[in-house]
């Protein structure tokens, strides 16, 4: 069952799906909540976290996948989005869900992508009771990234930064500097398990990024998976499969 | 000003979409948006979204929907044809229809590349005012012949079975809908008799579009250029002429059917 769904934080309405295994109604049912990327929405590209959400509700597990403000359907401008209004808005799909009937609430996971990777990986350190996390393509050194971006797309840093014909604000690069660090520090207070997930020719973010949230994680249970020969958002059928098998295994494992 | 969440459809072939409604009782006029192949109903950095929120201002409704298989809809892109994405479209404008918000003489479509196509297969069909087409592939097949397969075809993630367009599996029935598809299309078009602007990235391809419209004898065409410098730079003309683009449109759909 695929419900549509929607919640307020901060002044402004963000819509959702909510996926609902088939035959377990009656019963409480573990749940994970999805952060998209950078530009992304919550069906991601070519429909991956669709796909996932899928999987995991024939599984039995409850999926939320929401846009961020701005982003997707959701109320707000894309360029008034900083990474501290994508921090609050991962805040509230987790505490909407907890409202929701049927929903464990001791059983919950993260699941982020790209810049959604870090606001996941953030809040898992912070968000109490988080079960169990998955990090693909993760942004984990978030400056360094866009510095170099700020520098190759513009010639010069501290200009007007243009993404896709929009402009974003000042304050996206301030919360970049302000966050940048705070989630390798939040996630070694995260000791539940956690999957890391990287494409070997991830041309975005680098599989070193990967690497270091593995590095530093503090969990008790820990796994990095590389994928051969797939890109930042695994965009071929063969490496698509293999992310949504191992996203799928792991959180049913665990949760 | 309100924005609801909509689907439709049969259980379990759903098709979900977003309805932004002006504030107020009265009946609107309503655009309803066909996004292209890989897309969603967001389309490239939410220009869809931006567009809809930018009529809303001029009191005009909007649906943007996912065709089953993609976005947030029922189904997987492999089972997916260009006859469903038909049947889906005609769903989506008979479903505004159906609203009592909605002004059902004040119809508009906007179809980006193949939906563009999708939106001119079935515009003949509903009492439509008026269409854009932005980037449109009105030449659906020559449009796949040269710049989809080109390259594509035998690449290592393609089977027999289905096409791999990045991770979206596309399944050969959709290619051979494309053809089948075809003589329908050039008969519902003839039966279209609303009013049409065209937005390019290029001369080129705005006249082909034009040309299109021309063989069916729509009365008013308008083309609009987005010409720019660095026009062959390989950045999309959403991300060059976006406000352009959003402005033209609502300008054009004002004058049109409100």
């Amino acid at each position: 069952m695929e419900k549509l769904v929607d919640f307020k934080n901060k002044g402004e309405k963000l819509f959702g799906v909510l996926h609902y295994p088939e035959t377990l109604k009656k019963i409480k049912v573990p749940c994970v909540v999805m952060y998209h990327g950078f530009t992304g929405s919550r069906t991601e590209a070519h429909f991956l976290f669709t796909k996932l959400a899928r999987k995991l509700a024939k599984r039995g597990i409850a999926v939320l996948r929401f846009d961020f403000r701005g982003s997707g359907d959701s109320e707000g401008s894309f360029s008034d989005m900083t990474v501290e209004e994508e921090l609050s808005d991962a805040k509230a799909a987790l505490d909407f869900i907890k409202t929701q009937k049927n929903i464990a609430t001791d059983r919950l996971g993260i699941l982020g992508l790209s810049m959604g990777g870090f606001v996941g990986s953030y809040t898992a350190g912070q968000y109490p009771g988080i079960k169990s996390v998955v990090l693909m393509s993760a942004v984990a050194r978030f400056w360094s990234l866009w510095r170099k971006l700020l520098v190759e797309g513009t010639g010069r840093a501290g200009g007007p930064v243009m993404v896709g014909g929009i402009k974003l604000s000042k304050n996206f690069i301030t919360a970049i500097k302000k966050y940048d660090g705070l989630n390798l520090k939040s996630i070694v207070d995260y000791v539940n398990p956690l999957l890391v997930i990287h494409g070997a020719k991830d041309p975005v973010v680098p599989v070193e990024d990967g690497e270091l949230y593995h590095a530093v994680s503090a969990s008790y249970k820990k796994k990095i998976v590389i994928i051969e020969n797939a890109g930042h958002t695994f965009e071929s059928k063969r490496s698509e499969e293999k992310a949504i098998k191992l996203a799928a295994s792991w959180f049913r494992e665990t949760l | 000003m309100k924005e609801l969440q909509v689907s439709f459809g049969d259980i379990g072939r759903e098709i979900r979409g977003m309805l932004h409604l002006p504030e107020g009782k009265g009946k609107y006029p309503c655009v309803v948006f066909f996004h292209g192949l890989t897309e969603s109903k967001n389309e490239a950095m939410f220009l869809f979204r931006n567009i809809s929120r930018e009529l809303l201002k001029s009191g005009i409704a909007s649906l943007r929907m996912d065709y089953r298989g993609m976005g947030d809809s029922d189904g997987e892109s492999r089972n997916m044809t260009v006859w469903t994405q038909l049947k889906d479209a005609a769903s989506g404008v008979e479903y505004v229809l159906r609203r009592k918000e909605i002004d059902n003489n004040k119809i508009g479509l906007y179809g980006m590349h193949s939906g563009g196509y999708l939106a001119s297969a079935i515009a003949g069909l509903f009492p439509v005012k008026s269409i854009v087409f932005l980037d449109a592939a009105l030449n659906y097949r020559a449009y796949w012949e040269h710049k989809v397969l080109n390259g594509r075809f035998g690449s290592k993630s393609s089977t027999k079975k289905s096409l791999d367009l990045n991770g979206l599996q596309i399944g050969n029935k959709y290619l051979q809908s494309i053809r089948s598809s075809e003589k329908r299309y050039n008969e519902n078009f003839k039966e279209y008799k609303g009013t049409v602007l065209i937005i390019n990235k290029n001369k080129k391809e705005a006249g082909a579009v034009y040309a299109a419209c021309r063989y069916v004898k729509i009365p008013a065409i308008k083309i609009k250029k987005m010409v720019f410098a660095g026009e062959n730079n390989g950045l999309s003309v959403v991300s060059q002429s976006r406000e352009r683009i959003i402005t033209a449109s609502c300008r054009w759909f004002e004058s049109k059917i409100k």
